[in-house]
């Protein structure tokens, strides 16, 4: 797009718990913004505006989070944006803040994610609420069913296994173990991932994700301000896209496989055009994907192009999104190993900044140059996709 | 000098909120049609889609759709799960659902699939296998919900 590129200066994140008792929530959303603020050696007083993404906010239980996290997240006499497109949220706040920047509207903008998943007792109930009363709810309708739908087609049609899926499982906590911000830290096996507990067939409790609290920010501005600061990640193609609601919707056609989600390939699609990339299998280093059940990953694997349409399982069969692989997917661990749902995709957007930026840690990926992040919400509905580059235009 | 606890505090709380959902005409015709025991779509007069359950727009051409069709009370099975693991609200588990696209529907519509053994020690029944055809059954006592039906196989697969 024209107007200025958009750059990441910094990246701030808690520790991913399943409940931080010691703060408040918005005390969690100030720790979040004071170390992306320091990490990207911003100011306060630099920021000309800030996007907040949080949702759903069933899970904090207080409707406008953004009014009562407004303090925390410096907010006062700046604009205040909230994006909210369920899951995918963390992915759209970016999305906004460099369109604004390239837009010329904003110089520098912070991006503020929230998601305290343990103030109630049952995640479940609280993602039923987000389906259609008429005719959905009353089916108890959930994410955990949704994506259990989404793997009996990967099953039937795209030879998805259990010991695909148990491949990404232990690939991922693996990876989580040199993530010092990452929920879940502990060494398993495929056989524990095959004997884990049953939740939905053919979904068992090491593929799905734990329910996280947690707060991420990044600070974003144009690449010119940037050049003048210690590091900085560059924005190289974004792209976001949404499908119909009603999952039944979704099955009717050749064109629509609810198993391979078709908008996560819209968004994708844009975001490798504006990044001028004709081959992401090759061209990226490393891929921070919003997957948060391991058959997810293996559709997206499709979605964003990195293997054939109905080939996702070779990756796995090659391990070649595997630390060691030439497309690691993931080194953070990803959102099964930590998973506070409207943060979520700003801590994919964040961990590729780092990624690019070589300051991801014991987790970076050597000379990766070229990083892309995504986001998806709404049992399959809402994707965004951005890449990030170490260099600017 | 005084420091803040060393044991936080969590203070109880509940949203408790009833609602009457609008569900409109089209969504009102497909219970009074669940009543008789009959499963309405709608068709879309350019594309010719036909969506159960039924809207009064076309997504696809963006126009109103103004035609109500029976579709039929069997279908085929287009993705399908077990449910294992309760949650609150839940039903008691095991559970199955499904998506079912009904015979002359061009879309799938959720509801719980019953009469199927459920038992997942030998993996998923046959009758659950995508693709399998399955039949719409009524509640003799409808309460115009959309549980005032399920699917069961079509032929018993026990
Ligand atoms: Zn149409």
């Amino acid at each position: 797009m024209s107007g200025p590129q958009a750059a990441v200066l910094g990246f701030g994140q808690t520790r991913y718990k399943t409940s931080r008792l010691d703060v408040g929530t918005p005390e969690l959303v100030f720790e979040a913004v004071s170390r992306a603020l320091a990490d990207a050696d911003t100011e306060l007083s630099e920021i000309d505006a800030v996007v907040f993404a949080s949702a759903p906010e069933v899970f904090e239980g207080v409707y406008e989070p953004e009014r009562w996290c407004l303090d925390a997240f410096g907010g006062v006499g700046k604009p205040v944006i909230r994006v909210h497109t369920g899951g995918a949220t963390g992915g759209s706040g970016p999305l906004a803040a460099a369109r604004l920047i390239s837009a010329g509207v904003y110089e520098t903008v912070l991006v503020v994610g929230l998601q305290r998943t343990s103030e109630t007792a049952d995640a479940q109930a609280v993602f039923t609420t987000i389906f259609d009363p008429i005719y959905e709810q009353d089916v108890q309708l959930n994410v955990i069913t949704g994506i259990a739908l989404v793997a009996s087609r990967q099953m039937k049609y795209f030879g998805l296994t259990e010991d695909h899926m148990a491949w990404i499982s232990v690939k991922n906590f693996t990876n989580a173990l040199r993530n010092p911000y990452a929920h879940l830290q502990k060494t398993i096996t495929e056989k524990d991932v095959k004997e884990s507990r049953s939740l939905a067939h053919p979904l068992r409790l090491l593929h799905t994700c734990p329910r996280s609290d947690g707060s991420a920010a990044v600070v974003m501005t144009t690449a010119a301000k940037a050049k003048t600061k210690a590091h900085a990640a560059y924005v190289k193609g974004l792209g976001c896209a949404a499908d119909v609601y009603r999952i039944g919707d979704r099955l009717h056609d050749d064109e629509s496989d609810f198993a391979i989600p078709r908008a996560q390939a819209w968004a994708a699609t844009e975001a490798y055009r504006e990044a001028g990339i004709t081959n992401p299998r090759r061209e990226l280093d490393v891929v921070e994907v919003y997957a948060p059940f391991a058959n997810l990953e293996i559709a997206y694997y499709e979605s964003l192009q990195l293997a054939p349409h109905g080939r996702g399982i070779e990756l796995v069969e090659t391990g070649a999104t595997a630390m060691d692989g030439d497309i690691p997917v993931v080194p953070s661990g990803g959102c099964m190993t930590a998973n506070p749902i409207g943060a979520t995709g700003l801590v994919r957007f964040g961990e590729a900044a780092l990624q690019v930026m070589g300051r991801a840690g014991d987790h970076q990926v050597d000379g990766a140059r070229l990083a892309l992040a995504t986001a998806c919400g709404g049992i399959d509905q809402f994707y965004t996709a951005a890449v990030l580059a170490a260099e600017p235009d | 000098m005084t420091h803040p606890t060393t044991v936080p505090a969590r203070l109880p709380g509940e949203w408790r909120i009833p609602y009457q959902y609008t569900i409109g005409t089209f969504a009102s015709a497909f219970f009074d049609a669940l009543r008789e025991q009959r499963i309405l779509g709608c068709r879309c007069g350019q594309c010719g889609r036909v969506a159960v359950p039924p809207k009064s727009f076309c997504e696809f051409c963006f126009i109103p759709v103004e035609e109500l069709v029976e579709v039929g009370k069997e279908g085929v099975i287009e993705a399908v799960t077990v449910v294992t693991a309760p949650f609150a609200g839940s039903p008691p588990v095991p559970y199955a659902v499904a998506y079912v696209r009904p015979d002359g529907a061009t879309s799938a519509i959720c509801n719980y699939l019953q009469g199927v053994d459920l038992d997942l020690e030998d993996g998923l029944n046959e009758a659950l296998r995508i693709e399998a055809r399955v039949k719409m059954v009524f509640r003799d006592d409808p309460e115009g919900r959309v549980t005032d039906f399920w699917f069961e196989p079509l032929s018993p697969a026990q």
